[in-house]
């Protein structure tokens, strides 16, 4: 039955567009056929009344109002944080009470013409069962958009009220950063940098990460330096601080400083916060014209399959096939694709290494931020899972490695049938020492990884460097004796057919976003592009968050109204379904268990991430608390209710993901809600509100109305 | 061609699990010709609700067939020629009354001007003129009734349904809608009228049919049914001195029985009527 529902659910995901638009136009064809337009917009705007002269939307109108007004004068922190709590409630408040609206507004409409049997003058005109459902839904819909319109636009006047960020666009190829009269660094041409204000010739503006100034250089003859500790001491009244030859600060005598390098006659120090250099001035020639703006417009991307976290790369190698892990979290799954088997070693089973770039984990007795300790080679048994992604065949192989802080193999049989089709994903399912003395915590964590993107727009880029920004979790391996915490990575950035690439090095500090530039070159006419860590710092170990890869490519600023608008139309899709299934519901319950049915499909909506999630993960990783198992969609087969794990599924695939028609991540994080999230999402509520209608119409439609 | 056709219809209510509950109409055999004025009388419960209901399409006939203006029940663009006002006056408490007749006229797509001018027409008809702007939900009931029968009329229709279409009107509004009924005859339009208020079917009704326990038990003519063809009644103007002595005697000596023989009596309606319109017709002189 499983694989029933797979296959059904397969060729689904394969062909959406085609079915959802062939669907789509049959019924359009139908409604065409069979309905009269000026009897459907009788009712509609008939039900829009009726709910317009309703005192419980006008009330919830004006809470809502209230609220977002009320918004600016919440307390915050600064205008950036300002303009998210505008938006915060702004869509909170609509999503919210638009969804409790859409829920009395519908639910009851039906069900009262029934019971106060309104329904015998209607639907003794010539009016069609189907066209008073229609016609009642379109007229909800018309007060959504009404709401949210009203609701919307004030909150938008308000945000841009609030928004006092301008921004200034790079124009020459490199602007100099002038700090304290002369050039410290340049600014590459399209790079968005946040005004401060205007001085003379010059913008001042806000450096971002990778441009700030975090550490200078003091003469030798102005300071001392304490061997045990690395701590530089300031000996001179008051010594310079250099940076590429320019005074960028001056420090006190007895000041410290945390040594980073001794260069010729300087010392190279980290600068404390109040000694680092956040602005500079660049040249307004070198700029556009400063806009008005809001924090900054960007585009993502995530990888090309989201599904895993990770991709790892395979090869055939001396006989053998080698799996190069960038990941070894225990539980997280890996992903093989592009295996060709007439090259794989002759023979039913296949000798293969899943090679891994560093373990994350800290044996016994290390400190806790994973010092190197004591014994640095600690035998492990591992349970490596492995399955085809065609077949779906899954297969666990026994197997025990080194834990070391280096690269290391762990070596593997796997039987060639799930390497057939060359795609497959694998990860380590169960990791423990091998001997009860030796202690072992995997986190999540890489060295090496590579992320193939597509699918990126590059419309309104301008030749030459985009910025891009992905988040990583820094780590120490080994505790630093001295130095902050700064990793200088490598990446390589590629074209995905291999013929042009770039490396360059990222300063890395702890964990956040990191920002780095690279040539648009690297980007293939498709939108794909590759980027994979090609050096960390041994002393340090790279991850990236639990939410997985995302790059950021920073753009050039788009009018932020247009992502509200977008975000706003995904709210009316929320309230369209949840309108959807309590008219549906109304056909055949009362007004109340209709109003309930449209809650519990918001909120089942809200869950399906979660519960999906949990569906994957079947129960071993679930007591193990883990949130994504290499266990897939297969563990769901040994539940011991095969019946009850198919209903579960069906119900998770059919329920509407409500977390797919929010947007509010985006929005938040300043980023652009991107267009093909928009159109899944209206698409999807378009045949939502199909199936909603269509079930509505077959229940009405032989009701008795007596 | 009839204009109502019922053969053997039957309606039996069912409980949740679908067991028999009531059996509300039992092989209902009518027929009502186009012009009829056609009164559905019973008791409470006798089924003549149900008749309308199933002939309206609002439920579906357990047996049986029935056919309403030639097409069978349910046809949608057969209802363009009907009109129906239910029992009670359903409708829409939050419209005024133009809104509630503008309303109904979208569904039968009456053309804007056209329809402005019919809701115009009808609520003068019914006498609402100084209530079209009030929301339905302060109406009085007889003002209910009379929208109600407003929007039964919006689309001019050939055959109306009329569910007790005098309750909870005063006097005035009653006979204003017999007259009304007997002018929708006149012009050739076919009415079922459903009632158990005697007099008013008495009055207005070609034709009546008497349900009791969903079953039909008379058929027929209204002067047919209640003529007493055993009897005979005078009514002498003026009558001269010994005028009923003679009578008296010419009664007996040709054999027949005097059951007898007293002033005519108006009705309370004609009464209330005559008082009523005097009133009404010294305030206009004041």
């Amino acid at each position: 039955m499983n694989d029933v529902f797979g296959v059904i659910q397969d060729w689904f995901i394969r062909n959406r567009p085609y079915a959802l638009i062939a669907l789509l136009a049959v019924v359009a064809v139908l409604l065409i056929r069979y309905t009269s337009g000026r009897v459907l917009w009788a009712i509609s705007r008939h039900s829009f009344q009726e709910a317009i002269r309703k005192r419980v939307l006008l009330v919830s109108i004006i809470f809502g109002l209230a609220l977002v007004v009320s918004a600016p004068f919440w307390p915050s922190m600064n205008d950036a944080d300002r303009i998210k709590l505008v938006e915060e409630i702004s869509l909170t408040a609509m999503t919210f009470l638009g969804v409790i609206i859409a829920v009395f507004v519908s639910a009851y409409s039906l069900p009262d013409d029934i019971e106060e049997k309104r329904v015998f003058t209607l639907s003794t005109k010539p009016v069609h069962r189907h066209e008073m459902v229609l016609g009642k839904f379109f007229g909800f819909l018309m007060v959504f958009v009404l709401i949210l319109g009203v609701m919307g636009a004030i909150s938008t006047l308000l945000i841009r009220g609030v928004s006092t960020y301008s921004q200034v666009e790079v124009t020459a190829p490199e602007a100099p950063i002038i700090v304290n009269g002369a050039a410290v660094g340049a600014a590459g041409k399209g790079r968005l940098l946040r005004l401060l204000g205007r001085e003379g010739d010059n913008y001042r503006v806000a450096l971002p990460d990778d441009l700030a100034i975090r550490d200078g250089s003091i003469a030798v003859s102005d300071a001392t330096l304490d061997k045990t500790t690395g701590q530089v001491t300031v000996t001179a009244p008051s010594a310079e601080i250099v940076y590429n030859d320019v005074t960028i600060a001056r420090a006190a005598a007895g000041r410290h400083f945390r040594l980073k390098k001794i260069d010729s006659g300087s010392y190279n120090v980290v600068l404390p916060e109040d000694l680092r250099v956040q602005s500079a001035l660049v040249p307004a020639s070198a700029t556009s014209e400063p806009r008005r703006n809001r924090i900054s417009a960007k585009r993502i991307a995530m990888p090309v399959d989201t599904e895993y976290h990770n991709v790892g790369k395979a090869d055939v190698d001396d006989g053998r096939l080698v799996l190069y892990a960038p990941n070894v979290a225990v539980n997280e799954i890996l992903h093989f694709d592009g295996i060709d088997p007439s090259v794989l070693p002759a023979g039913d089973d296949v000798k293969a290494v899943l090679r891994i770039n560093g373990i994350y984990g800290t044996p016994a007795g290390s400190d806790a931020s994973g010092g190197p300790g004591q014994n640095e080679l600690t035998r492990f048994n591992a349970t490596v899972r492995l399955m085809n992604l065609h077949t779906r065949e899954t297969k666990e192989v026994q197997t025990q490695g080194i834990w070391s802080t280096n690269s290391f193999g762990l070596n593997l049989t796997i039987p060639r049938r799930i390497l057939e089709g060359g795609s497959i994903a694998a990860g380590i399912i169960q990791a423990e020492p091998a001997f009860k003395s030796d202690a072992l915590d995997f986190f999540a964590g890489t060295r090496r990884c590579v992320w193939y993107f597509r699918g990126l727009k590059l419309g309104r880029f301008p030749a030459g460097r985009i910025n891009g920004e992905m988040q990583f979790d820094l780590r120490y391996r080994q505790f630093p004796a001295n130095g902050g915490m700064v990793a200088d990575v490598k990446f390589h950035v590629s074209r995905p057919d291999g013929s042009r690439r770039e490396t360059i090095t990222v300063p890395i500090r702890n964990a956040g976003l990191v920002s780095f530039s690279f040539d648009r070159e690297m980007i293939d006419d498709s939108g794909g592009t590759v980027i994979e860590i090609a050096e960390v710092p041994e002393k340090f170990t790279l991850g990236i968050p639990s939410s997985g890869a995302r790059l950021t490519l920073l753009e050039r600023p788009t009018a932020f109204e247009w992502s509200y608008a977008k975000t706003v139309l995904l709210v009316l899709c929320q309230l369209v379904i949840v309108c959807g299934a309590a008219v549906a519901a109304s056909t055949f319950v009362s007004g109340g268990v209709a109003a309930l049915t449209g809650f519990f499909v918001y909120f089942c909506g809200l869950l399906v991430d979660f519960m999906k999630g949990v569906l994957e993960m079947g129960p071993a990783a679930l007591s193990s608390g883990h949130h994504h198992g290499p266990e897939a969609a297969e563990s769901a087969a040994h539940t011991s209710w095969p019946l009850m794990s198919f209903l579960l599924k069906a119900f998770v695939a059919l329920v509407p993901d409500m977390s797919k028609l929010d947007t509010r991540v985006f929005l938040l994080s300043g980023l652009d809600v991107p267009g093909g999230w928009v159109t899944r999402g209206v698409l999807a509520t378009l045949l939502y509100s199909l199936v909603f209608m269509v079930v509505a119409h077959v229940i009405f439609r032989q009701k008795e109305l007596g | 061609m009839h204009v109502i056709e019922t053969e053997k219809l039957s309606k039996i209510y069912r409980d949740f699990w679908g067991r028999p509950r009531v059996k509300a109409l039992n092989d209902l055999d009518l027929t009502v010709e186009k012009g009829e004025i056609f009164g559905l009388l019973g008791p409470n419960g006798s089924g003549k609700t149900t008749t309308n209901k199933l002939l309206l399409g609002l439920i579906f006939p357990s047996s049986g067939k029935a056919s309403v203006l030639g097409k069978p029940v349910g046809d949608v663009a057969t209802k363009a020629h009907i009109g129906f006002l239910p029992e009670e006056s359903y409708l829409y408490r939050f419209l005024d009354a133009e809104e509630t007749l503008d309303f109904y006229g979208r569904l039968f797509k009456i053309p804007r001007k056209q329809r402005k001018e019919k809701i115009d027409q009808l609520i003068e008809m019914v006498g609402l003129k100084d209530a079209r702007k009030r929301p339905l939900k302060e109406y009085s009931k007889g003002m209910a009734r009379r929208i109600g029968l407003a929007q039964a009329l919006i689309n001019d229709p050939d055959l109306v349904f009329l569910d007790e279409p005098t309750s909870g009107l005063d006097p005035i509004g009653t006979r204003d809608v017999k007259n009304l009924i007997i002018d929708l005859g006149k012009q050739g339009k076919t009415v079922l009228l459903c009632s158990h208020l005697l007099a008013d079917v008495e009055e207005v009704c070609d034709r009546i049919a008497l349900l009791v326990r969903g079953k039909l038990c008379t058929l027929g003519e209204v002067k047919d049914l209640l003529a007493d063809k055993d009897a005979l009644q005078f009514t002498v103007k003026n009558p001269p001195a010994g005028f009923r002595d003679r009578i008296e005697k010419l009664v007996a000596e040709t054999g027949g029985s005097l059951e007898g023989i007293e002033n005519p009596v108006e009705t309370l309606e004609d009464l209330f009527l005559k008082v009523v319109r005097e009133q009404a017709a010294k305030g206009n002189d004041e």
